[in-house]
C-alpha cells in the first residue's frame, strides 16, 4: 500500500515543480514586458584639467546614474572637473515626450526622483542639476529652444527625495510651429584637493516618472497649452 | 495517460518556455534593464517626500529698439538697444519676488568653455550664501564678477522706472498683470567684434541647501 502511494507521489511532485516553473517564468516575462522601453536618452560625460577625473552616467527604465569626482594622484595637489548629464527623449527629439502646437506659452511638468549625496571639500563647488528643456519646432527641425529652461540646483547634502519640476515658458518666436520638452539631469564638481584631503565627488540616482511610482518608470514629461493662451 | 508520460513532456516543455524566455530577455534586455553595476543604491529608492517647484507666471524675452532682424537673426543695429523681459501671470497667482541676474559670455567661450558657463553658478551661489548669511563681502564679491564678465565693448543693464540699476535687481511681481522688465544693451565702442551670449538667470527661490530658477540666453550680435 505504501509503496503504491509513493509511486504516484513522486511524478506528481515532480509535475506540481513543472507548473510551478513554467507560471515563475510566465511573471517573469511580463515584468520585463511592462517597463517601458530605453530609448532616446541623451548622455555625455566630461573629465578634464589637471586632476584626474570621472564621470559616468548610465539610463535604464527611465533612471540616471551620474558620478562625478576628482581624484588626484598620490603625492600632489591640483584642480579638475567633472561632469555628468543624462537628457530622456533628447536623441532625437521629440523622443516619447508630448508635442503641442505653437502658442504664446505652454507649462511643462516633470517629476524627478533624487538619491544621491553632493559632498565637497574646502576648495571645491558641485550640485545636482535637474531641468525641463523646451525644443521648438521650426523649419523642418527640432532645435533647443535656448531662450527658457526651468531648473532647479541641489548644492551639498544627501537626497532622496521627489521633486516635481514645473513652468510655463513663453515662446514669442512666432515662426515656431511645435514645441516639446524633455526632463534633464547633470551631476557637476569642480575644485581644487591636495593629499589628505577629501576630494569632491557627487553620486545620484535619477528617476523621471509620472504616474504611479515607484513601480512604473516614464520618462514622458507632461506638457500642455493652457486654455486662453 | 500515464504519469510516466507526462514527466518527460513536461521537463520538455520548461526546457521550451526557459529557452524562449531566456531569448526574450536577451532581446529586449540590453535596452531595458538598467545597469547597476557602478550603483552603490539600491534599484527603487523608497518613495519619499514630493517637493513642488514652480510657479504661475510664463517668462520669456524679446528683443525691442536698436535690434533688427537679419537673415532671420538679431542683432544690434545701434549703439544701444533694449531687450525685453516679460512676466505675465497664467493662473491667479500670489505675489512672488525675484532676483535677477546679467552675466556675458562670448559666444565662442559658452559653447566650448564649460568651466566658463559653469561660473555663474558660482556666482550665484556666493550671492545666495551672502544674502542668506548677511555677508555683505560675499554679496559684493558675486556682484563685482557679475560685472566683470562684460567686455569693454558690451555692457547691460536691468532698468527699472527709467533708471539703469546694474547687473542684479530684486523684483516683486504683483502676479496679477503682464509685467515688462527693459534691460539696456550698450556698445560703448561704437560695435561689437564678435557674438556674445547674455545669460539671465532668474531666482525664483533659494535655501542653503538649493536653487530654483529660470535662465534665458540672449543673443547679442554685431550687425554685419
Amino acid at each position: 500500500m505504501i509503496q503504491i502511494n509513493i509511486k504516484i507521489l513522486k511524478p506528481l511532485l515532480m509535475l506540481l515543480l513543472v507548473l510551478l516553473t513554467i507560471t515563475t517564468a510566465l511573471v517573469i516575462v511580463s515584468a520585463y514586458k511592462r517597463a517601458p522601453p530605453y530609448a532616446n536618452a541623451r548622455v555625455d560625460y566630461l573629465a578634464y584639467e589637471n586632476a584626474v577625473a570621472d564621470a559616468k552616467a548610465e539610463p535604464g527604465y527611465g533612471r540616471a546614474y551620474l558620478y562625478s569626482y576628482i581624484s588626484i594622484p598620490p603625492g600632489i595637489g591640483g584642480a579638475g572637473l567633472a561632469t555628468s548629464e543624462v537628457e530622456f527623449n533628447g536623441d532625437p527629439v521629440p523622443g516619447n515626450s508630448p508635442v503641442v502646437s505653437y502658442l504664446p506659452y505652454v507649462y511643462e511638468e516633470s517629476y524627478f526622483h533624487l538619491k544621491g549625496t553632493v559632498d565637497l571639500g574646502d576648495y571645491s563647488f558641485g550640485y545636482i542639476w535637474i531641468e525641463i528643456k523646451t525644443y521648438v519646432y521650426k523649419n523642418g527641425n527640432w532645435e533647443l529652444y535656448y531662450s527658457n529652461e526651468i531648473h532647479e540646483v541641489f548644492y551639498e547634502g544627501t537626497y532622496n527625495e521627489g521633486h516635481l519640476l514645473s513652468g510655463y515658458v513663453e515662446i514669442s518666436d512666432t515662426s515656431v510651429e511645435k514645441v516639446t520638452a524633455t526632463p534633464f539631469v547633470s551631476t557637476e564638481v569642480y575644485g581644487y584637493c591636495s593629499e589628505n584631503e577629501v576630494c569632491p565627488w557627487i553620486q545620484g540616482v535619477a528617476d523621471f516618472y509620472t504616474n504611479g511610482y515607484p513601480y512604473n518608470y516614464v520618462y514622458v514629461p507632461y506638457i500642455e497649452a493652457p486654455i486662453g493662451a | 495517460m500515464n504519469v510516466y508520460k507526462i514527466v518527460p513532456i513536461s521537463i520538455l516543455m520548461v526546457f521550451v518556455v526557459l529557452i524562449i524566455m531566456l531569448g526574450y530577455n536577451m532581446a529586449i534586455g540590453v535596452n531595458v534593464k538598467p545597469s547597476s553595476s557602478t550603483s552603490t543604491y539600491p534599484i527603487t529608492p523608497a518613495p519619499t517626500k514630493v517637493y513642488y517647484h514652480g510657479d504661475n507666471i510664463s517668462k520669456g524675452y524679446y528683443y525691442g529698439e536698436g535690434f533688427k532682424l537679419v537673415n532671420n537673426e538679431w542683432v544690434l543695429a545701434e549703439k544701444e538697444g533694449t531687450v525685453y523681459l516679460v512676466f505675465r501671470p497664467v493662473k491667479p497667482s500670489k505675489p512672488q519676488n525675484y532676483i535677477i541676474l546679467l552675466y556675458c559670455l562670448p559666444l565662442k567661450e559658452f559653447k566650448e568653455n564649460i568651466v566658463a558657463r559653469g561660473m555663474i553658478n558660482i556666482i550665484e551661489y556666493k550671492l545666495t550664501r551672502g544674502l542668506l548669511r548677511n555677508d555683505s563681502e560675499l554679496v559684493l564679491e558675486a556682484l563685482n564678477e557679475l560685472e566683470k564678465s562684460f567686455p569693454l565693448e558690451l555692457k547691460a543693464s536691468i532698468v527699472e522706472g527709467g533708471k539703469e540699476v546694474g547687473v542684479y535687481h530684486r523684483i516683486a511681481y504683483s502676479a496679477k498683470e503682464k509685467m515688462v522688465v527693459p534691460i539696456r544693451i550698450k556698445a560703448p565702442l561704437g560695435r561689437l567684434s564678435k557674438e556674445y551670449v547674455v545669460i539671465v538667470e532668474i531666482i525664483r527661490s533659494f535655501s542653503e541647501r538649493e536653487l530654483g530658477g529660470s535662465r534665458f540666453y540672449v543673443y547679442i550680435r554685431p550687425s554685419p
